[in-house]
C-alpha cells in the first residue's frame, strides 16, 4: 500500500529468507542457489515498483474486480554479514567506504510479486542473482552476462548476470518468459527493446497460430510465434535440429548441442531450446544461459528455467550427450525431456549459418584428430568453432603472439566472424576465420599460427 | 599492380583453405544447413505450455 511507514526490521541474516520468500519448490530452489553462492545477509525493500510488473499490472491485473497491489516486494542478499544498527549509521553517515563494501559482497536481488500461482503462492519476479563463480579447479564456467544495475536506498550496486523470473499463466508461460530473458544481452548486443513479460506475449501473439485465448495465456506460445516475435525485433532467426543425422552421417558422433552453445554463447547470443517431455504431447521452452568446460570439453549446461529457476544445471545422458535431459519430477520419480531444437535470434547480417560453418569445422576437427594421432600435434589438442564479433576477436588478437600481427590487426574486416581454432589447453595454435556475413563458409579472412611460449 | 603483402597472405590462406574445403565439402555444407535448419510444419504450431 503507498504511503506505508518503513518496516522496523528491514536486515535479518540470510537463513530465515526461505520463510519470506514463501513455501514454492521455486523459492526452495532459489533459498539453494543463495546459500551456494554465499548469501549472508538480506535486506528488505517493501513497496518496490517494478518496472515489468507494472506494465503487466497496467495492462492486466488492473481491470481485475479482485484488488491487486502494484506494488512488489524487493530482496536484497550480499555475502557481507551485518546488522541493520550498522547499515542504519552508514546511511546516516554516507559511510562511503561501507556501500563500497556492499557493493563487492552484493549478490543481487529478487522481486516477489502480490499476485499469486494456483497454489496460492506468491510469484516470483525479476530475478537478478549472481552467477556461480568462473573457475573451478581446471574447469571453467562461462555465462552469458551484462551489467546490471540496482539502487538501494541511493546506494548504487551493480552485477554481471542474465535476469530471471516465473511464469505468471495471466500474462505469458514459459515460452513468453524465455524470450523476457533472451531480450536482455539482445539489447546489449543489437540495442533491441526490452519489453515486459505481457508486451512480449501481446507482440508474439499478433501471429495468429492456435486456436486458444491470447490472454490468460496459459495455452502458451509456439515456435511460430517465436519466430514473429523476434523478427519483430528486426532479428533473424536460426534454428538448429540437434539430431540431422539422416542427411548428415558425418554429425552422428558429434554433440552438436554443445558445440551451438559454445559457438554463440562466445558472442553473448541466447539460445533457446525447445523440449518435449518423453510419452507426452507437452512441449516446454528455456533459455541456455552458460556452460562448464575442461579445455572445450562441454561438462554441464546452465538453463534458465521458468518451472525450476535460474543456473540450473544440465548433465550430459549416458551417451555423454546433451540430447535429452533428466529431471527430477514430483514424488521422487525422474522426468526426462528430450531437445528438439535450438532457436538462436541472430542479427540479419550474421548469414553464415551454424549448419554451413559445421560442416566446415567437421573437417579441421577430423584433420587435427589425425595430427594428434601421428604425433604432428600433442595429445589433448581439440578443435572448437565460435561466432564473434571484429571487436572482440582484435581485442583478443592484441594479447598473442603471431607472425604480421601488426599487419593483421589493422586490416578491415567482416563485422562477424567464424573462428575454427585449433587449441591445447586453452593455448590457441591455430585460427581459420571465416567472414559470417557470406553465404558459403569458403570466405577466409585470416589464417593465424600462434607463438605459444 | 604489385600484390600488397595482406593480398599475398589472403591468396595464400585461401589457397590452402580451398585444399581443405573442397567444393564436395560446401555441398555438404549445404545439405547440413538444409537438415539442421528445416523445422516441420506441425512442430511450428505445438505450443509451449509448461
Amino acid at each position: 500500500m503507498p504511503g506505508k511507514s518503513p518496516q522496523n526490521k528491514f536486515i535479518f541474516p540470510f537463513s530465515p529468507t526461505v520463510n519470506r520468500l514463501g513455501p514454492s519448490s521455486i523459492c526452495g530452489y532459489l533459498y539453494e542457489y543463495l546459500e551456494a553462492i554465499g548469501a549472508k545477509t538480506c535486506i528488505h525493500e517493501p513497496d518496490y515498483i517494478d518496472k515489468d510488473y507494472l506494465i503487466d499490472y497496467s495492462k492486466f491485473y488492473s481491470r481485475s474486480f479482485e484488488k491487486v497491489d502494484k506494488t512488489t516486494d524487493r530482496y536484497h542478499f550480499f555475502s557481507l554479514a551485518f546488522g541493520q544498527i550498522k547499515f542504519k549509521r552508514a546511511l546516516e553517515k554516507g559511510d562511503e567506504g561501507f556501500f563500497k563494501k556492499l557493493q563487492e559482497s552484493y549478490l543481487g536481488f529478487i522481486v516477489v510479486k502480490p499476485v499469486r500461482d494456483i497454489y496460492k503462492y506468491r510469484l516470483i519476479g525479476k530475478t537478478v542473482l549472481a552467477t556461480y563463480p568462473e573457475h573451478v579447479g581446471v574447469d571453467n564456467r562461462c555465462f552469458l552476462t551484462n551489467e546490471h544495475k540496482a539502487s538501494l536506498y541511493g546506494i548504487p550496486l551493480k552485477l554481471k548476470t542474465l535476469p530471471f523470473q516465473q511464469k505468471d499463466n495471466a500474462v505469458g508461460v514459459c515460452a513468453t518468459v524465455t524470450c523476457w530473458s533472451a531480450q536482455f544481452p539482445l539489447m546489449h548486443l543489437f540495442g533491441t527493446p526490452v519489453l515486459s513479460p505481457v508486451e512480449v506475449t501481446e507482440r508474439a501473439v499478433a501471429c495468429p497460430t492456435i486456436d486458444a485465448r491470447n490472454f490468460p495465456s496459459d495455452d502458451g506460445l509456439t515456435l511460430s510465434q517465436l519466430k514473429y516475435y523476434f523478427n519483430s525485433l528486426d532479428l533473424e532467426t536460426e534454428f538448429i535440429n540437434p539430431k540431422p543425422n539422416a542427411g548428415s552421417p558425418q554429425t552422428s558422433r558429434e554433440d552438436i548441442i554443445a558445440d551451438a552453445v559454445r559457438a554463440y554463447i562466445e558472442l553473448g547470443l541466447p539460445i533457446i531450446a525447445t523440449l518435449n517431455l518423453k510419452g507426452t504431447n507437452d512441449y516446454h521452452a528455456v533459455l541456455i544461459t552458460g556452460y562448464r568446460h575442461t579445455y572445450g570439453k562441454v561438462r554441464e549446461i546452465y538453463v534458465h528455467d521458468d518451472n525450476i529457476g535460474p543456473y540450473h544445471h544440465i548433465k550430459p545422458n549416458r551417451q555423454g550427450k546433451f540430447s535429452s535431459w533428466r529431471e527430477a519430477g514430483t514424488n521422487g520419480c525422474k522426468k526426462e525431456y528430450e531437445l528438439q531444437r535450438l532457436l538462436v535470434p541472430v542479427y540479419p547480417k550474421i548469414r553464415l549459418s551454424f549448419g554451413k560453418v559445421y560442416r566446415a569445422f567437421l573437417q579441421f576437427k577430423r584433420g587435427t584428430e589425425a595430427f594428434v594421432k601421428s604425433g604432428t600435434y600433442p595429445k589433448g589438442t581439440r578443435t572448437e568453432l565460435f561466432l564473434t564479433d571484429i571487436h572482440r576477436y582484435r581485442k583478443d588478437l592484441l594479447t598473442r603472439k603471431f607472425d604480421g600481427k601488426n599487419d593483421i590487426v589493422r586490416e578491415p574486416a567482416a563485422r562477424f566472424l567464424w573462428v575454427i581454432r585449433i587449441q591445447n589447453k586453452g593455448k590457441p595454435i591455430r585460427d581459420y576465420v571465416l567472414d559470417g556475413t557470406a553465404i558459403y563458409p569458403n570466405r577466409i579472412i585470416w589464417d593465424i599460427e600462434f607463438k605459444n611460449p | 599492380m604489385a600484390q600488397t603483402m595482406q593480398e599475398r597472405r589472403l591468396e595464400r590462406a585461401q589457397r590452402e583453405f580451398n585444399a581443405i574445403i573442397t567444393p564436395e565439402i560446401l555441398e555438404e555444407a549445404e545439405r547440413l544447413h538444409k537438415c539442421m535448419s528445416h523445422v516441420p510444419p506441425e512442430e511450428m504450431f505445438k505450443p509451449f505450455t509448461m
